[in-house]
């Protein structure tokens, strides 16, 4: 007998039947959308992703539980139950087409948020990147599935709405957060554990309704732009929220199937699912306080005792709330006592555990070899976990750590880093510093243990050197994914520049090769994103409050934003110009300007990988490459369009004018040389005593040279010109900035230095 | 032709509301189901329209199991007797609901009917008395031209006018080829309605008749002679009941009539009458047989009501403990 899992009528139907909550969902999305975008879109000059629809990652919890109630209520009631269980379809068809219809409306709940902020950002002429609203939908629809099959999961478990919508959100939030409560304090607990074996069980980065919410728990801020971005943009996330949510929909669809229709009006369709939703709900909080107490917390504590009554009325008021009757309390009193039992067994035997492992030796003659573990995303690292050591010098100096982890007490006062075995101290300073590494250790017929191990100062710095010298640790450590490997790599980076570097890093030696490397680097892959580069709109710098914000407090101190090429070298030769390339990300902040570098992002088979080369003078042909490609597709061009036209055409306004120049590559009798140029006056009572029309020709000149590709022997300049045109009326006013990177021909030089007060402040001299 | 299998039905560890129980539902029938509340009338409404799954047996429909089949389901329309009609939602608004179902689902049909009972079929149904929405559903049933349909208290809240006109449209359905089956409480509800009776108690059928058959089959004589008499003025024949006062005797005698007339009429009696039962009197008398009380089986007997509420709770069709 053939079932089918979807029914078009039943879909058109079900779609007319939630039209009321689908649509008010959407309408008032929107409108709230619009309420709150306008002063965020107002104070931006270009919008990232976390300032795009915000609205919309808070109905990402609230919309889909709106729309499985609306679709599956009747689950609820005994008549509808009746009536919708004696229609003619297939559980599974019923099922699956009234989840699709409720996920219809949340798709157009999120396309019309974006499109309502798209709107607005168009209407605004504020900055945004039309692919940033295709790549949130996807991250909008994917947190709303995850939620919604929470939802029709936990309806589908029990009988009335009370006890569905506590399932919906314990099925969301707890088995992520005791999860991770777990780990973390297991981690605290025994520093010798390696919970990152447990990943992703632990990685609760991966969940994306739980992370928002933990990110915006842990930042007072709740619409913290870089940790929103990060979290909206990130594949590994979303791909993992969109599995998970797959499977609970399965599960849902696979409940719903054994749910008896019978089941409608009661918390739950049986009894003992009824006595495991009240345990499974007041279990956190004896798990929370058995935790505490392994970890030094007294009976004496406060603490523990709220926990317990909290665990004990959460348990006795679920049952009175979703039977809404007494009666159940006695069996419930029946079972209750098991509940702290079993959690403190799971806790229990979680120690138990960790006493065993941190018990075990393992000494140089039973290593027969071992892996460095592999912790975080670098690529870097994941080449050097692949390198099986087997040098019995090494195998020695792990011995001797592992010997030493022994000796040291299992539970440190400050958890150590898993991360890169940085030196660490402790609160407690009658412990030593320590770093620790998780290493993978073969003993022998096939047996592996992973553990971390902690190393004393002088053990680090034996197995470090030890290491260095290793001759596969050389050939795995520092370097470039192969092209199979490479998924992405941020910015507009061609082939040709792929080549490009591949040939220059390959002939640095080992060492430039760790320094162009960024080893350290952990910032979000988000950032640096090809689209990042390519706004719609640009418009100016806006209003004098972003000039106030942007000067310093105190006369005649600088910005603290990164001062651009800070490692500058005069004299520099053509290929050499400058030590450090420094790019604008955009025109989301004046001073938004940070080194040049290219990450790459891939998997190694199925390990996800991040790195990042910095493009610097050891990279020349790459990093002219890159410059060029930026300039050529600059994204400032509206802005400089802009700025002319506010600038040129009233010179006579300017109240302030200000130049700053690094120049690079200036020809001068057959040889190049370098050189800093300041121009005007930044100080806010101070006048340029320019002619109007010098003004004008400073102005275009640079504008013009901004729109032209620097030549890989040409002379360029890294620019700041700021300039302020106070409004007649009032005491406010228009700043105008920019940051960039100009082209000067050789009569560009002759104009820009006959202008007054425009003599390069390091005299041109004869390099070698 | 719905069948049903020894088919039991266990709501929590101990309840059932249906034991054993076996029964055929012929096409081109109105077939009533009646017994006390508790009797396990709904839950096997509920099972034969496949709401509900057996804990055993089967049920089966034209030999095939009813439970989760899509294209058997489409030929059996369900009317329980706690109707789904949201307050928010008009009946030509829930019609697209059952059009979308039901392929038999006819809206010229639905828009006669409705003229008929002279309901507004856009009014909401929060506006409409409890006998309305009764006549709604009903309608809707029947709109939706399924060979069976299955309704659990559905004259419960209508008028006689109104009882007369569903019945009606009922006969029409029969006479298209549909079956229909009636659960009630009420004997006198279905005594003229249905061909077929089944009398459910405590999870079982009790009984089950034509009613044409049960109600010819038995039937009461009165009788007077001038001379003293006894009950041997009924030998050879089948006599369920006798009482007599002075020279007056009353019988309820089964068997045919022509012939106990005849063989009666014989004996020159003073004054004889062969009166038609009621088919509550036909119960009493073929229950008793069977060793069955009459208000226990379709009353509930005198601890049915406390009885019945408790069990409510744990059985959802308001069945009762065996």
């Amino acid at each position: 007998m053939k079932k089918p899992l979807f029914h078009l009528k039943l879909y058109l139907e079900s779609l007319r039947q939630l039209r009321l909550a689908g649509l008010s969902l959407a309408v008032t999305a929107v409108v709230l959308n619009v309420v709150v975008q306008l002063p965020l879109s107002a104070s931006q000059t270009m919008i990232q992703p976390a300032y795009f629809s915000p609205v919309l990652s808070v109905c990402m919890y609230f919309g889909p539980v709106l729309l499985a109630l609306a679709a599956f209520s009747f689950l609820f009631r005994r008549s509808g139950s009746d009536f919708f269980h004696a229609l003619p379809y297939s559980r599974a068809c019923l099922f699956l087409t009234r989840s699709l219809a409720a996920l219809t409306y949340l798709a157009l709940t999120n396309i019309l948020g974006l499109l309502s902020s798209a709107a607005l950002f168009a209407l605004l002429k504020v900055p945004f990147v039309p692919l940033h609203a295709c790549i949130l939908f996807i991250s909008y629809m994917v947190g709303s599935l995850l939620v919604l099959a929470c939802a029709l999961l936990g309806f589908s478990l029990s009988g009335n709405a009370f006890s569905g919508l506590i399932l919906t959100v314990a099925l969301l939030f707890l088995p992520r957060g005791i999860s991770v409560l777990g780990a973390q304090l297991m981690t605290e607990q025994f520093s010798r554990l390696n919970v990152t074996t447990l990943s992703p069980l632990t990685d609760w980065t991966l969940n994306l309704p739980f992370r928002l919410i933990m990110d915006t728990l842990f930042n007072t801020d709740v619409l913290y732009p870089s940790l929103r971005t990060y979290v909206l943009l990130d594949f590994r996330t979303v791909l993992y929220t969109f599995l998970l949510g797959a499977a609970y929909i399965a599960l849902g669809c696979l409940a719903f199937i054994k749910r008896p229709s019978e089941a409608a009006e009661r918390p739950a369709p049986t009894t003992w699912q009824q006595h495991l939703y009240r345990c499974l709900l007041a279990s956190p909080f004896f798990l929370i306080a058995a935790f505490f107490l392994l970890n030094g917390v007294s009976w004496s504590d406060d603490i523990l005792y709220f926990l317990l009554v909290l665990g004990v009325a959460v348990y006795f008021l679920y049952e009175l709330i979703s039977t809404r009757s007494a009666r159940g309390l006695l069996s419930a009193l029946k079972v209750f006592p098991w509940v702290p039992i079993a959690c403190f067994c799971v806790v229990g035997s979680f120690v138990l555990y960790g006493k065993l492992d941190a018990s075990r030796s393992y000494t140089a003659e039973n290593i027969r070899s071992f892996q460095l573990g592999y912790y975080t995303t670098d690529y870097q690292s994941l080449r050097r976990s692949e390198v099986r050591f087997t040098d019995p010098e090494l195998i020695s100096a792990l011995a001797d750590a592992i010997e030493y982890t022994n000796g040291q007490p299992p539970s440190r006062v400050t958890a150590v880093s898993y991360d890169e075995p940085v030196l660490m101290g402790t609160d407690d300073f009658s412990l030593p510093a320590v770093s620790v590494r998780n290493v993978v250790l073969d003993i022998g017929l096939g047996r592996r243990v992973v553990m971390g191990v902690e190393f004393s100062e002088p053990l680090d710095k034996a197995f470090t050197a030890l290491l260095e010298q290793n001759e596969d640790y050389r050939a795995t450590s520092c370097v470039l994914p192969e092209d199979k490997e490479i998924l992405r790599i941020s910015g507009d980076f061609s082939d040709e520049m792929l080549t490009s570097l591949r040939e220059e890093f390959d002939a640095l030696d080992y060492e430039k090769r760790c320094e162009v490397l960024l080893l350290d680097y952990s910032s979000s892959s988000a950032w640096s994103a090809p689209w990042y580069d390519t706004p719609t709109y640009v418009s100016e710098v806006p209003a004098e409050e972003a000039y106030v914000e942007s000067t310093p407090d105190e006369p005649g101190m600088e910005p603290s934003a990164p001062v651009p090429l800070s490692g500058y070298e005069n004299g520099a030769e053509p290929g050499e110009d400058a030590w450090l390339f420094y790019r604008q990300d955009g025109a989301v902040h004046p001073y938004d300007v940070r080194p040049y570098t290219v990450s790459f992002e891939g998997y190694r088979g199925l390990r996800r990988f991040y790195t990042q080369v910095q493009l610097n003078g050891d990279l020349p042909r790459t990093a002219m490459r890159c410059l060029r490609e930026q300039q050529s597709g600059s994204s400032l061009r509206w802005r400089i369009s802009q700025m002319r036209d506010a600038l040129t055409l009233k010179p006579g306004e300017i109240s302030q004018l200000y130049c700053y120049m690094e120049m690079v590559n200036i020809p001068s009798e057959g040889k190049l040389y370098g050189g800093e140029v300041s121009i005007g006056s930044k100080g806010v009572d101070e006048q340029v005593e320019w002619s109007e029309e010098q003004k004008t020709t400073l102005i275009n000149m640079l504008l013009d040279g901004c729109t032209t590709e620097p030549h890989e022997d040409g002379c360029f300049a890294y620019v700041v010109l700021e300039a302020y045109i106070p409004n007649q009326n009032d005491y406010s006013g228009t700043y105008h900035h920019l940051n960039g990177l100009v082209e000067l021909d050789e009569e560009d030089l002759k104009v820009l230095f006959s202008l007054p007060g425009c003599a390069p402040f390091v005299q041109p001299e004869a390099n070698g | 032709m719905i069948q049903t299998i020894s088919v039991a039905k266990r709501f929590g560890p101990d309840t059932y509301a249906l034991r054993d129980l076996s029964l055929e539902i012929p096409t081109g029938c109105i077939y009533g189901l009646v017994g006390s509340n508790g009797a396990g009338k709904s839950t096997l409404l509920r099972l034969l329209s496949g709401v509900y799954r057996p804990t055993q047996g089967r049920v089966l429909l034209d030999e095939k199991p009813l439970y989760d089949d899509p294209a058997l389901k489409a030929r059996v329309c369900f009317l329980a007797d706690e109707l789904y009609l949201p307050s928010s939602s008009n009946l030509f608004s829930l019609a697209k609901t059952y059009a979308a179902a039901y392929p038999t689902f006819s809206m010229e049909k639905l828009k006669s009917i409705v003229s008929l009972l002279q309901l507004d079929g856009k009014a909401s149904f929060s506006r409409f008395s409890k006998g309305m929405r009764r006549q709604a559903a009903v309608a809707l049933a029947i709109a939706s031209q399924t060979d069976y349909l299955l309704l659990d208290e559905t004259f419960d809240g209508l008028d006689p006018v109104m009882r007369s006109l569903v019945k009606r449209l009922l006969y029409a359905e029969v006479e298209r080829g549909a079956s229909a089956v009636i659960a009630s409480h009420s004997l006198r509800e279905l005594e003229d309605t249905c061909d077929q009776l089944a009398l459910l108690h405590k999870g079982g059928i009790v009984f089950e008749s034509d009613i044409q058959n049960l109600k010819t089959s038995l039937f009461k004589v009165q009788l007077a002679f001038s001379h003293p008499f006894g009950q041997e003025v009924f030998a050879g024949m089948q006599l369920l009941e006798y009482q007599q006062q002075g020279s007056v005797a009353t019988a309820v005698v089964r068997g045919d009539r022509d012939e106990a007339r005849a063989r009666l009429r014989a004996l020159s009696p003073l004054v004889l009458d062969l009166l038609p039962l009621t088919l509550e009197e036909v119960f009493v008398h073929e229950l008793s047989a069977l060793g069955y009380q009459f208000d226990e089986a379709l009353l509930g007997g005198e601890e049915t009501p406390a009885a019945s509420k408790e069990e409510q709770k744990d059985a959802p069709g308001g069945e009762t403990k065996p």
